[in-house]
């Protein structure tokens, strides 16, 4: 159980988190959503400790994260996995040492099975071949799925993703969507996934969190968000959605200025 | 607060505080820098490989432009120092003033300048870019101390390598300085190298060296702390690599006259 209470963070002088608060159960996947610059990010970011929080608590299973000795602190992060918004891969090592970089740090197995591992893994997010590929050699979706598969090469019991598909095209979006939803069903983490693929993300998340202003407007299962009355949310939750679903006919060409009403340029 | 005009007003007052609460701010930051990097370093595992690496690009790969800058020094002091001693009829001493000047002074402090110029600032902007593509998050979210894998490497890296650029720095400069002195001025080798060792103490080549290691750790902290804190994007990183650039070579200048101060 991760609870965040009340987090307020600042940067210059500009209040980002204006008291955000979230509780996610044990095995729970919530999608944090709301509009782009509303510190979404840095809510994730500070769940997993990467800042500190000006004011409020982060408490995993009744401990708060920042009152851990730094050896706990080590502890606890070993059970995280992050999947950063534009992969973090680390630039000097191919994709196979990129995804066994956790297994050789942190763990005291073979390089064998190490090899083993980092294979099977390449292979579940269908990057089978392109272990020798150095991340500046990787398109966008390639990079997502590599950063995921060095993600959960561990068996994460807590996994946070930061905007995993934007900028993808729809086919690499829905397939990386796969890939979460199959390890979460492998896994069973619970975790916190920041998307604006509304409402693709509802299909396999439990619960819906909207992130405005700073704090969190509104916390519920995914047919509960499409059916809030709120207005904030139900503007921003309309604007998402894909045009189809509000009948939007199709447009015709725009024409040119003055097109047919002169011989053309003189 | 107050009307825009109050705001000018105050603007140079506040500025007045700002800047030294910035500085001192600095001081503490850095100093906490420097803490953990020294806990890293003597704390194992230690990256022996990743080191190996670092001494590769930070030495090895210096040593053209040691050699180059350590070769026309040396030349330019056997020029300027035969033209100064023929005045007092003592050309005689060319080999020790060279020699003198390169050890005590201009090898440890060349040659450091060299290092920051060359490694010191890809280090910052390898670090400020790994900042800001979360590559240093990515360690720290593994529950792994990025100070063990990108800071203790760079700091040990320096510290043997920028005494052994020196070296390579002052032999090369007493080389030059024989090539003018000796093969285009006249000057005997045998007085040449022979006032050398007549004239040049180990004192004389240990406290250079004492210098190129403070030099090395210097290097090290500064560039380190100012990519691993550099700003957002692309203006952030070449704000950080030209604060390191010039923030190591204004220390390495100040700490020279201290350490000359100390030693000699």
């Amino acid at each position: 159980m991760i609870t965040i209470e009340n987090l307020h963070k600042s940067f210059g002088g500009v209040e980002v988190l204006k008291g955000a608060s979230l509780e996610i159960r044990d095995g729970e996947i919530v999608a944090l959503i709301g509009p782009s610059g509303e510190g979404k990010s840095v809510f994730l970011k500070h769940v997993a400790g990467l800042l500190k929080p000006d004011s409020g608590r982060i408490v995993f299973n009744g401990k708060d994260l920042w009152s851990l000795r730094r050896s706990e602190l080590v502890g606890l992060r070993s059970r995280f996995g992050f999947l950063f918004q534009n992969g973090a891969l680390f630039d000097s090592m191919t994709v196979y040492d990129n995804v066994a970089f956790p297994l050789r740090e942190k763990t005291r197995l073979r390089e064998k099975r190490v090899r083993e591992q980092v294979m099977r893994e390449l292979e579940q997010v269908g990057l089978t071949g392109a272990e020798d590929k150095y991340p500046a050699q990787l398109s966008g979706g390639m990079a997502k799925r590599a950063a995921l598969a060095r993600a959960l090469v561990r068996s994460p019991k807590i996994m946070l993703f930061d905007e995993p598909t934007t900028g993808l095209d729809p086919i690499i979006v829905h397939a990386i969507h796969a890939l979460i939803a199959s390890t979460h069903r492998r896994f069973g983490f619970s975790g916190i996934i920041v998307s604006h693929e509304i409402p693709e993300v509802f299909a396999f998340v439990q619960k819906v969190a909207v992130m405005q202003g700073g704090v969190i407007r509104f916390v519920g299962t995914p047919a509960e968000i499409l059916e809030t009355d709120e207005p904030a949310v139900r503007d921003f939750i309309r604007g998402s959605l894909p045009s189809e679903a509000y009948g939007f006919r199709e447009q015709a060409p725009a024409q040119p200025i003055g097109n047919g009403t002169s011989g053309g340029a003189t | 607060m107050g009307t825009p005009s109050d705001r000018w007003l105050l603007r140079p007052v506040s500025r007045v505080g700002e800047y030294p609460l910035s500085f001192v701010g600095d001081m503490g930051r850095m100093g906490l820098f420097l803490m953990e990097a020294l806990f890293f370093t003597f704390v194992p595992p230690l990256k022996f490989f990743r080191v190996l690496k670092q001494i590769r690009f930070i030495g090895y790969g210096s040593v053209l432009v040691i050699v180059l800058t350590g070769a026309f020094t040396g030349m330019v002091l056997g020029f300027q120092g035969y033209s100064v001693l023929s005045r007092v009829g003592s050309t005689a001493f060319l080999g020790p003033m060279v020699a003198l000047s390169l050890l005590r002074e201009l090898g440890p402090v060349l040659a450091a300048l060299m290092v920051t110029g060359r490694a010191g600032s890809a280090v910052t902007a390898e670090l400020g870019i790994m900042r800001n593509t979360e590559q240093i998050d990515a360690v720290e979210i593994m529950g792994l101390s990025p100070f063990r894998y990108f800071v203790v490497p760079t700091f040990l890296a320096a510290l043997i390598s920028v005494p052994l650029l020196t070296a390579v720095f002052d032999a090369v400069g007493v080389l030059g300085g024989y090539l003018v002195g000796g093969t285009l001025l006249g000057v005997n080798t045998g007085t040449f190298f022979g006032a050398i060792k007549d004239y040049v103490d180990s004192e004389d080549i240990a406290g250079g060296l004492y210098k190129s290691l403070c030099f090395g750790g210097l290097i090290a902290w500064v560039c380190c702390y100012k990519g691993y804190t550099a700003g957002l994007g692309a203006e952030g990183v070449s704000r950080a690599t030209t604060q390191a650039v010039v923030l190591s070579s204004v220390l390495i200048l100040i700490s020279d006259y201290l350490l000359t101060s100390f030693l000699f």
